[in-house]
This record gives structure tokens, sequence and C-alpha cells, in this order.
């Protein structure tokens, strides 16, 4: 290992260090360095930029070399079609904006199913129950003769999510079941107020059960998919949406 | 952001839709910087297998990983050509290593033609013309430690081996070099610009 550097050993090191032409313990020394240090950050990608500058671009690449990228691809989740969700309703309005109208057909089907619902609910409980420290104030929650509750559906009806909204303004949403995101991409929870959505929090890349807090006024509630740190609009499509009881 | 819009899309953007799984986001990058990742793989493998492993794994990991990409700290050019130069040189000196190991003679991959000249086709027409320009400006010794560098895959320790020179030298020529490319070439564009 190489000793101790001095800021100005690092300086020095930089143009070498931005070509990957230092040994592996200057680099590491480096990266160690540049975590805190913003102008040395800054120059090292100043110098990634000029080198960049220096590649030639007409060298086509093979053409099975893009069909190697797709096959490393991770499997993608069917593209939620929120049309379905439209047909279903049976008397579509312009005026309904497109998550009310989603959340109103998912209310329909969840009326012809209550038994299957209660299942669901329950095996959902049961898996939190094992899994989860905030296992018995979700219970209770979803016990409260006051609380509203939720399921929330994708657009092709594979995945449901129980929510459930406390009188004041407590949530709970059972997110387990929902796959785990690779990186950059994490869950977002989205209450309706008053017609449009507002952010209930961002649950992560990996979702388990989660606390949250929304408005009386909350009508439904989405889940989207976002990038890390969360947005401050839903993309569309969303992933679920559901209507919380009145 | 629409289908059609993509091709108009700013690079960050494209990175954005890759986070929201538009496979063809993904497709737009590459055809923006495949063939210069691949280019840039090549010249540090001379091995157009190995290269394009390389590419591979640079434009997976954007598809897995895109928020590593700062839109903030630069360019994604210059994001994916460092991934791919650093995942090519990783592979260089492993391969050095165990070549020094096994002392073997002959390596049964394909070369590329273009791969083992230092001095000539690097700067070919390929390569912007201020490019060219502002590298011809540069002292020989500030461009040969750059070049060797960084399409040689080699440490500036290795440089000054095989030239001769101080490690130190080199280590400043290195960064000196690239100090300089950069500002001779931001003297070429804005003396362009001021012409009729």
């Amino acid at each position: 290992m190489n000793p101790r550097l001095g800021h100005h050993e690092i300086e020095e090191l930089l143009g070498a260090y931005a070509l990957d032409a230092v040994d592996a313990d200057e680099a590491l020394t480096l990266e160690n360095h540049l975590r805190g240090c913003p102008r040395c950050r800054a120059e090292v990608a100043a110098h990634r930029e000029t080198a960049a500058l220096l590649v030639e671009d007409r060298l086509e690449p093979p053409p099975e070399l893009w069909d190697r990228v797709t096959a490393g691809m991770e499997e993608v989740p069917p593209p939620i079609d929120l049309a379905q969700f439209a047909r279903a309703e049976r008397r579509p309005s312009r005026a309904t904006p497109w998550w009310l109208a989603a959340a109103a057909a998912v209310a329909v089907v969840l009326g012809a199913g209550s038994f299957v619902v209660q299942q669901q609910r329950h095996d959902q409980l049961q898996a939190a129950l094992h899994s989860q420290e905030v296992a018995v104030e979700v219970l209770a929650a979803f016990n409260d003769p006051g609380a509203r509750l939720a399921t929330l559906r994708s657009g092709d009806g594979q995945v449901h999510v129980r929510a459930v909204l406390l009188r004041d303004g407590t949530g709970y949403v059972l997110a387990d079941r929902l796959p785990d995101l690779s990186g950059g991409r994490v869950y977002q929870l989205w209450a309706m107020v008053d017609g449009a959505p507002r952010s209930a929090g961002v649950l992560g890349a990996e979702p388990a059960m989660a606390r949250f807090h929304a408005s009386n006024a909350t009508t439904a509630l989405a889940i989207s998919i976002e990038p890390v740190g969360g947005a401050e609009q839903p993309t569309l499509p969303v992933l679920l949406t559901g209507l919380l009881e009145a | 952001m629409r289908e059609d819009d993509l091709t108009q899309a700013s690079d960050a953007q494209l990175v954005v839709a890759i986070g929201r799984w538009r496979q063809d986001a993904l497709a737009e990058a590459y055809r923006r910087h495949g063939g210069a990742v691949f280019a840039l793989a090549c010249r540090v493998l001379t091995d157009r297998l190995l290269a394009e492993e390389v590419a591979q794994d640079v434009f997976v990991r954007l598809w897995h990983e895109p928020g590593r990409f700062d839109p903030q700290r630069g360019s994604l050019r210059s994001f994916l050509l460092a991934h791919a130069h650093n995942r090519a040189v990783d592979i260089v000196r492993s391969e050095e290593a165990r070549r020094g190991r096994e002392r073997r003679q002959h390596q049964e991959r394909v070369r590329v033609s273009a791969g083992e000249d230092v001095e000539g086709d690097v700067w070919d027409l390929t390569v912007a013309e201020h490019v060219r320009d502002a590298l011809g400006l540069l002292p020989p010794g500030e461009r040969q430690a750059i070049e060797m560098a960084y399409f040689g895959g080699k440490t500036y320790r290795q440089v000054a081996a095989s030239l001769g020179e101080p490690e130190g030298t080199v280590k400043s020529r290195i960064r000196s070099g690239l100090r300089r490319l950069r500002d001779n070439l931001a003297d070429l564009v804005w003396e362009d610009s001021r012409e009729p």
C-alpha cells in the first residue's frame, strides 16, 4: 500500500486517475478522497469529458451486440393497460380523471368478489404479521370500524395491494407483494385529493408494510414507479390504483 | 414523453425514460453512444470479442442502474465511456497478470487491425477536426502519455517504464496534457465562431 497522500499528491494524480492509469491502491485512495472533495471530483469529470472527445465514433458495433444487450436485461413487468379500466367502466365521463375512472372500475370488480378480497386480506395480514414490527398497529387499523379500506390493483389484475386509512389520517399499505425493483427505481404512493395526486411517500425498491399519512379528503390511492428519491407527479400509467371505501 | 419524441430527447431525458423501463430509450442511447463505447473498448483491448463483452456490460448496467448517471456531473457519453474504459483496463491488467504467469506466446483471438499502432491512426478523420487540431498543439510528451494511458490501458508507472521517463513526469504530463487539450479546444472553437 502507498502511504497516505497529501492533497497536492492527490491533485497530481487526478489526470492519471481519470484515465484509469493508476494502480489499484492509488485508485482506492483517490476514491476515498473524491467522496469528500467536490473540486477534485469536478476536475476528474472534466478530464473524462476531454478524454471522451478523443474516441472515434465511426466503428460500427456488430449487429448482434444489441441482441446481447437486450438478452442481459431483467424481466420487465407486463405493461399496464389503463384502457382496460376505461372499458370496464359503465358510464365513462370525459370529466373524470384517469385515476378516478380506474379506481371506480376497481370498485365494480371488488363488489363481485368480496369473499376473495377477505381471503386476500387475511393472507396479506398473516404474511405481514410474521415479518413486520408495525403488524399490531396494522391489524388494529384494519379492524377499526371507522377505517376506510382500499385495494390497489394493477391494470392486468395480477398484482393487488391492500391499504387502510384511519380517521386521523394515518394509513397503512401492505406493499410486500410488489416485486423488488432494481437500482434507480422505487415505488411511490399517491393520495388523490380534490382530483389531484399528492405524494404519500416513497415506498422504496423493496417495499414492505408502510405507514403513511394522507388527508381525510383522499378518495383513492395509487402506486407508481419513479426514479430514486421519488417524483412530484406520478409517471403515467401508474402501476396500481384503488378507490377508498366511503 | 411520447415514443416518437425519443430521437429529440436529451441524454438526461433518455436516462429518465430508461429508469421507467423504456427499452426504446435504451435503444436510442445505444444508437447515440454504442459506437463510441465499442470503439474505445476495441482500442484498449485490441480484441473484438472482449470489446463486445465490455459494451454489453456497459449498456446492461445502464439499464439496471440508470440512477448511477448524474447529469449534473457530466455527459452521458463520458459516463458510458468511463465505465467502458474502466472495465476494459481491468481486463487488460488481469490478462497481463495471467500471461505473465503462464508465459503464453500467442493470443488466439481476432485482433482489431487498428489496435496496435500508437502514433498513427488514432487521430484519423473520425476524430472531429477541432480535436485533431487541439491534439496537434500538445507537446509530444503529453500527447504520448495520454495516448498510452488512455488507449493503451497502461498505468502512468507502466508508461514511465516503457519510455524511460520518471514516473512523476508522466503523471504530471497526463494531467497537464488533458488540461491543455481542453483549453486548446476551447480556443479553437472560439476562434472558429468568430470567423465571418
